[in-house]
């Protein structure tokens, strides 16, 4: 029987012109986000060449540079001198921190449009080496993508909601519910057998478009991970998918017309997808305001100043701080250099008070997001599709840190050769620590999109359940 | 007979639960993105006019120096936000908050807000625009999608038109009906946010006044053509169940769907560079010169007519400090580049916005979405025209120092020494605001869809009433 109902769901399905427009609707969409995605990575993926060209081009000409200075040649200018360690550091040698694309990173755009996949590393202090952005549009970045994550969080919710808000309100008011039930089934066997067959129509669709999306995309399934990710990523989609169906029907079984239910779900969505997650956002800010970034460069220029006037004096407690940078015998405190690097990590300590406020209230915007994203499964499925895409939040500021990392071990190796005043020669242009991204682990990434994945998945089951206690006193007639 | 139609549609309305529920909660978002809004636009304000005065006094106290080396300390200029910021905050979170102007380069904002906001901002940010733009609607298709449909259905549309109402009076009363229902939500609103408005312009310079009328226009237009398309919709449709579906996906597609469809398909048609490209294509067209003349070049001209000019045939005999003019003349060559390259990147985000605009005809929220950043001050636009100016301001006091060295050098180099006397004579960077009808020009097609689609939706709200089956 409760094929049978499947089967006649089915036929109705087949037999309604909503099914063949969605379907066209959300094949047409899915392909649109998928060729949006596949242009993205491939925009970063030649940006990322770029810059490995650029920086393997300048070491090269570096090194033709030290050798012809060291066959007898003369440096273009004190300015301009690869010998001097600090300007190798600095310019010269600067090195690239790339962040490596996911295997399914055109899926979704996520962070990577507002946050650097790459950052430059030169003996400057972290706030300047953080402070660069990629170009582009604030108009762009306001609007946001038109990605496959876009599509699933947003679009497919309404797709399931168009197929099912007058799951039995329909049937009910064209007389068929009342005609159905005098046949040997249940109201609730009844409802669950139409809800799954709308759930294996709807699902089939999303993973036959969700695979030819991919394809499209450019997503390369051999790559390591790539095809799990995919299986996870559809099966965010498919979790995701049934809270939305257990919605329609709860809101089903109440019993009211097509019409309010239609209006009901609609507010539903509004709520869950729109309003909670910018509402959150907008509470997060008030609660942890950031403060202007304006008030941390007044900070530095303050710090800068007196940092410089006490000059020569900050040597002793620099080399105090950092035993492991202190070269052997004296250090000139009247080298430019020298002094400008001592200067810095003295502002950087001056500063250290206002930075960490910075991070706390940053740290405490995101625990607010942390504690409400519960409150909405469109925030819940938004960052499991990031994280699978490795777009995510958490995935950048990895990816900070590990740069962070790098730009000390890149300080540690030039400036004990800067106040030693060491000639930087060719041979040790191939010694440079150079940077590779250690990735933050599958534990870390699984643990975050299952936590996701079940907590949809809880809300689904409450929703199924009050639905079938609703169901109970389903009033038929009226 | 319309006003009596359109009081009991309001009367219907207000009586409605559904009403009640949605039109508080918008009511309670709007207050709230108001309220909110205001009071971090107080705080940016608050510090963005203590930098200005610091960063003031750290340019005057930076000690004695070469004029040269004073224009390499740099100042550093804030962008302000403006007045009417706390409504709509358009790209704000996104633009960074400060340039480093110095000798020598035109740099790239920093501090892009966004990056140190939360994840959820990605999500679109609760302001009043956006409630305006993107609730507002619905509630209306909420509050008229029944309106003819729903009387057909049950009943009392052919007893109503058996009276003898006419068919057009029955739609003007309805839409009257639901203008009076969504005023009953906005005019509170718009009595707070122009309280508001009253105590922040004290001084009407930027055309405070203008902006705000304008603002209100853009949306009494945008949500005029919602209540014609639903009323339209309504007016057609077999049933209210088929308007209501029909009119949520048209909402979709118009405050969901287009605004993203529409920026990809304008980073596709207007590509934005890499910084890496931008700063390649940068260096290498300086150091090649424009037309062949490099900066060698460039010098030596400039250098013969220098020498004509006074006389003489050798820098040693000029009465100037020569250095300190070769700054400038540096300066000068530079600039050309920075000049075209910008205008060159930032004529391509203009292009991509435009492109959004003439989205517009299609889908009304991307022109009101415009036009209301704009009036609000919040565009691209606007940051370009900060921008420009911050850059005009670099140049005159990167002038103004190497001027002094060329005229008070002598024959001194690196040794010329300046102080606070000379930082504090340097010129002030005092930023012009555009006024409302600059805001306007850039927007001539967003202008036209707005004006386009109230007229359009009430043309077919108008002949689908006319044509009305009891």
């Amino acid at each position: 029987m409760l094929f049978r109902v499947m089967r006649n769901e089915w036929r109705g399905l087949a037999a309604d012109r909503t099914l063949w427009a969605v379907t066209i609707l959300l094949a047409a969409v899915m392909l649109f986000a998928a060729s949006n995605g596949a242009r993205w990575s491939a925009l970063q993926q030649a940006r990322h060449g770029e810059l490995v060209a650029e920086e393997s081009e300048r070491l090269e000409e570096t090194r033709a540079e030290l050798l012809r200075i060291a066959g007898g040649g003369s440096p273009r200018s004190r300015f301009n001198d690869p010998r001097n360690p600090a300007q190798v550091g600095q310019s010269f040698a600067a090195g690239y921190a790339l962040l490596p694309l996911a295997p399914l990173a055109p899926l979704s755009v996520g962070q990577s449009d507002l946050l650097p996949a790459h950052y430059k590393i030169t003996l400057e202090s972290r706030e300047a080496l953080f402070s660069g952005d990629e170009l582009e549009n604030p108009t762009n970045l306001l609007a946001g993508s038109f990605d496959v994550a876009f599509v699933v969080v947003f679009l497919y919710p309404l797709v399931i909601l168009a197929l099912g808000y007058n799951l039995l309100s329909g049937e009910k008011e064209s007389g068929t519910l009342v005609l159905t039930l005098a046949q040997p089934i249940s109201l609730s066997r009844f409802a669950a057998a139409k809800i799954l067959a709308h759930v294996v129509v709807v699902l089939g669709l999303t993973a036959a478009l969700m695979l030819a999306a991919a394809v499209a995309a450019g997503v390369d399934l051999g790559a390591p991970g790539a095809f799990s990710s995919l299986a996870s990523y559809f099966g965010v989609t498919a979790v995701y998918g049934l809270f939305w169906f257990s919605l329609a029907l709860l809101v089903n079984a109440f019993g009211r017309a097509s019409a309010t239910n239609a209006a009901t779900l609609a507010g539903a969505w509004l709520t869950l997808a729109l309003i909670i997650p910018s509402a959150t956002a907008l509470i997060a800010a008030t609660l942890y305001p950031v403060p202007s970034r304006v008030e941390m460069i007044q900070a530095v220029r303050v710090a800068g100043r007196e940092a410089s006037e006490r000059g020569s004096q900050l040597f002793g407690a620099y080399f105090a701080d950092h035993p492991e940078l202190a070269p052997e015998g004296e250090v000139d405190p009247g080298d430019y250099y020298s002094r400008r690097f001592v200067v810095e990590d003295e502002v950087s300590k001056q500063i250290a008070p206002l930075t960490e406020r910075f991070e706390a209230q940053i740290r405490g915007q995101q625990s607010v997001v942390e504690k409400f994203r519960y409150l909405s499964p469109a925030v819940l499925a938004q960052q499991a599709l990031n994280d699978l895409s490795g777009t995510g939040y958490a995935r950048f500021d990895h990816f900070r840190s590990e740069v962070g990392r790098y730009a000390d071990e890149w300080k540690a190796h030039f400036l004990p050769q800067v106040f030693r005043k060491t000639v930087f020669t060719a041979e040790a242009l191939g010694e440079l620590p150079r940077f590779s991204y250690r990735s933050e682990g599958a534990g870390a990434i699984a643990g975050r999109v299952g936590g996701a994945a079940l907590m949809i998945l809880l809300s689904a089951v409450l929703l199924l359940g009050a639905a079938t206690s609703a169901l109970r006193r389903y009033p038929l007639t009226g | 007979m319309v006003m009596r139609i359109a009081r009991k549609e309001l009367l219907e309305m207000t009586r409605d639960g559904r009403f009640r529920v949605a039109g508080g909660v918008v009511l309670l978002l709007l207050l709230t993105a108001l309220g909110l809004g205001w009071s971090r636009h107080a705080d940016v304000t608050a510090a963005h006019e203590t930098a200005v005065a610091q960063e003031r006094e750290i340019w005057e106290a930076q000690g004695e120096k070469s004029p040269h080396s004073a224009s390499h300390y740099g100042v550093y200029a804030f962008k302000p936000t403006g007045r009417l910021a706390f409504f709509d905050t358009g790209t704000e979170a996104y633009t960074g908050v400060t340039v480093w102007l110095e000798s020598h380069k035109q740099n790239q904002f920093l501090y892009r807000p966004a990056r140190d906001g939360n994840t959820l901002q990605r999500f679109g940010e609760l302001t009043a625009a956006t409630v305006l733009q993107l609730l507002m609607p619905l509630l209306i298709i909420l509050l008229a999608f029944s309106a003819f449909a729903g009387e057909r259905e049950s009943g009392t549309l052919r007893q109503v038109l058996s009276l003898g109402v006419r068919r057009r009076d029955l739609a003007i009363g309805k839409a009257l009906g639901v203008a009076g229902a969504l005023a009953l939500l906005l005019v509170p609103a718009v009595l707070l946010g122009a309280a508001a408005l009253t105590a922040a312009t004290a001084d009407s310079e930027s055309g405070g006044l203008m902006r705000t009328l304008l603002l209100a226009g853009a949306y009494l237009l945008y949500l005029g053509a919602f209540v014609g398309v639903t009323l339209a919709v309504s007016a057609r449709a077999p049933s209210a169940r088929f308007a209501l579906v029909g009119l949520l996906g048209f909402w979709v597609f118009v405050c969901l769907a287009a605004p993203r469809a529409a920026t990809d398909l304008a980073k596709a048609y207007y590509p934005t560079p890499s910084a890496q490209e931008f700063a390649a294509a940068l260096a290498d067209e300086k150091e090649a010169g424009i037309d062949g003349v490099d900066y060698e070049d460039f010098l030596e001209a400039r250098k013969q007519e220098l020498l004509a000019e006074y006389g003489v045939d050798d820098v040693e005999a000029l009465p100037i400090n020569y250095g300190g003019w070769r700054f400038e003349v540096s300066e000068e060559y530079g600039n050309q580049f920075f000049d075209l390259h910008y205008s060159r990147l930032w004529d391509q985000f203009e292009a991509q916005d435009r492109f959004r605009q003439r989205v517009g005809f299609a889908a009304p929220l991307l022109a009101v979405r415009s036009l209301s950043m704009s009036l609000a001050g919040s565009d691209f636009a606007h940051f370009r025209w900060f921008a420009e100016q911050a850059e005009q301001y670099r140049r005159r006091l990167v002038a103004f120092l190497n001027n002094d060295m060329r005229d008070n050098a002598g024959a001194a180099a690196f040794s010329y020494r300046q102080d606070r006397r000379l930082w504090r004579q340097a010129p002030v960077f005092a930023y012009d605001a555009p006024d409302a009808l600059w805001a306007l020009s850039g927007q001539s097609e967003a202008v036209a869809a707005l004006v386009l689609w109230p007229v359009l939706s009430a043309f077919l709200a108008w002949g689908a009433a006319a044509r009305l089956k009891p």
